[in-house]
């Protein structure tokens, strides 16, 4: 495992995909910085409300696509998948590295998001106390919900030898989440949706209460996973270059 | 006889109800260069994917370096080194990179990509981005990462494509020195037979799926045998007289066709067809090039001897 996630980095530590991290962080510090505060309230609070809405409505959740499609495209270009199942080393792990620099990635992804909201917070001298507990929590199971997701989508990207198929799909199916993170049915279902609905501060109910438990999400969140991460494994392993 | 490296049993392989691949039956031996000839679409690559375990087989079992390949999987592979069809590389990545996300999946030190390098000649090059390349370099660094491993067993498919000439001739010449220089034994598939010639010990011809010729090359060579042709007045009375004389005699429609025949023996012909009266226009030799017996044999026929008079 470790050899492979040394070469991946090789890979794609010299790209240009490292921009895109900043782009989620940057609009949300934009935003940040322009909305009106409400006098009243826990503003750290309002803040993290509305930086949620913007980075985990739609942008974590096609963030993890395109860093999934990107992971495989260069071994989809020039067939270099070929040479890498020549290589001594078994197809599920690498399946299983792709995967953990796909996750790692979005950690950086959230701390980004979490600087850029300190740095908001701060620079407004926003009044109360941080609700450090909420924070955790939000950038936590931010990240953990974007793990079926992330199986899902490097499954797709796996599959598909186009990366712009690969995006494409994942935008039509992120376009809903507006619609069905309201719903408390599909709402915990729809991979897209569980950052958005794992990233909101709930109880206090500013963006107005949430149906979803933690508990059913965390069940939904860990099945999806398995679903989708056997399947890429399965899904690699058959794989015929 | 020396340790046979690769070894197939019965390989096949079924695409729908297409047999690409029809119980092939390989064996090479340590030190071999063997060359796997065949015309485009005969099943040498995916004979060769199922080498490297990139397909799996629909029938049959593949032994390499005496273990069974299913089984051993890694182990195998990581004894072999492999260049299938066009070059696999990253573009983004320099020549150096490309080699160097390999290596580590390998664990050979890091000196070893400069050999390497060195090897094909990119050492100057190693430097720039990929995309940069010509066709001939990045079939070099193709080469080059097959090579990175200290591989035992080298499986080429078609390593020559879109070289030019002084590119080929390298290829050659790297490949031809590599039993001696780096005792690696080298698969290498081709569409030529020239280009087998002059670098393979032994061949195997795969034809619509089957293997139908697998030999040492000095074997096949010896098929291309001379061939004497001359033309006569009277072709069936000829054929007879010689016939009746114990001459092993064929023919066409006005040649008669002698195979293996002394200059001794050419003369004795002409006198006795001189003697009975049969006018002798025309005596010429033909030869086979081992391109003609290569056609004929995946034409799916056994050697025709007057359809290749040339």
């Amino acid at each position: 495992m470790k050899p492979l996630l040394k070469s991946e980095w090789i890979k794609i530590r010299n790209t240009k995909i490292w921009w895109l991290l900043t782009f989620s962080p940057l609009l949300v510090g934009i935003t940040g910085m322009t909305m009106p505060m409400p006098e009243e309230g826990p503003q750290w609070v309002f803040l993290l409300s509305t930086g949620v809405s913007i980075h985990a409505l739609l942008f974590l959740p096609l963030m993890v696509a395109v860093f999934s499609a990107y992971i495989c495209r260069y071994e989809h270009q020039h067939n270099a998948w070929k040479q890498l199942f020549t290589m001594p080393v078994s197809r599920r792990h690498v399946f299983m590295a792709k995967y953990v620099i796909v996750a790692l990635v979005i950690a950086v992804n959230q701390c980004l998001f979490f600087l850029t909201y300190f740095g908001v917070g701060f620079t407004r001298g926003l009044e109360g106390a941080i609700p450090w507990d909420y924070l955790f929590r939000s950038l936590a199971g931010g990240w953990v919900a974007t793990l079926p997701l992330a199986a899902l989508t490097l499954w797709v990207a796996l599959v598909w030898s186009s990366f712009a198929a690969a995006i494409t799909v994942n935008v039509i199916l992120t376009m809903p989440n507006m619609f069905v993170v309201n719903s408390e049915t599909f709402g915990p279902l729809y991979p897209w949706a569980q950052p958005f609905l794992m990233m909101l501060p709930q109880s206090e109910g500013i963006m107005g209460g949430f149906f979803v438990s933690v508990e059913s999400m965390m069940v939904a969140v860990i099945g999806g996973f398995l679903v989708f991460f056997i399947g890429g494994l399965t899904s690699i392993h058959r794989k015929v270059v | 006889m020396s340790e046979i490296i690769v070894q197939t049993n019965n390989l096949s392989k079924t695409f729908k109800k297409y047999k690409a691949v029809d119980g092939v039956d390989l064996r090479i031996s340590k030190g071999d260069i063997y060359g796997f000839l065949g015309p485009n679409g005969a099943g040498k690559t995916t004979t060769i994917r199922m080498l490297l375990g990139l397909m799996k087989p629909s029938e049959g079992d593949i032994q390499l370096f005496g273990q069974t390949f299913d089984q051993n999987k890694l182990e195998c592979l990581r004894r072999m080194g492999s260049l299938v069809e066009s070059p696999s590389y990253y573009e983004h990545l320099s020549g150096r990179d490309n080699l160097e996300a390999l290596r580590i999946l390998l664990q050979v030190p890091k000196s070893r990509i400069d050999e390497v390098l060195e090897i094909v000649r990119l050492t100057k090059d190693a430097g720039r981005p990929v995309k940069q390349y010509s066709l001939g370099m990045k079939q070099r660094l193709g080469i080059a990462a097959s090579l990175l491993g200290n591989p035992e067993l080298l499986v080429l498919d078609e390593p020559t494509n879109g070289l030019d000439p002084s590119g080929i001739q390298e290829m050659r010449e790297l490949i031809k020195s590599m039993p001696s220089k780096y005792g690696i034994t080298v698969m290498i598939s081709s569409h030529l037979l020239s280009e087998m010639d002059q670098m393979a010990t032994r061949v195997g011809i795969i034809s619509k799926g089957k293997l139908i010729y697998q030999d040492s090359i000095e074997k096949l060579r010896n098929k291309a045998m001379p061939q004497i042709a001359i033309r006569v007045s009277h072709v069936a009375k000829a054929k007879g007289y010689l016939q009746s004389n114990g001459w092993k005699v064929s023919s066409d429609a006005d040649h008669l066709f002698l195979e293996g025949t002394s200059d001794r023996e050419v003369a004795e012909v002409v006198a006795f067809l001189a003697q009975k009266q049969i006018g002798v226009y025309r005596i010429e030799e033909n030869r086979h090039t081992l391109e003609d017996i290569f056609l004929d044999l995946t034409k799916g026929g056994e050697l025709d001897a007057s359809s290749t008079a040339s």
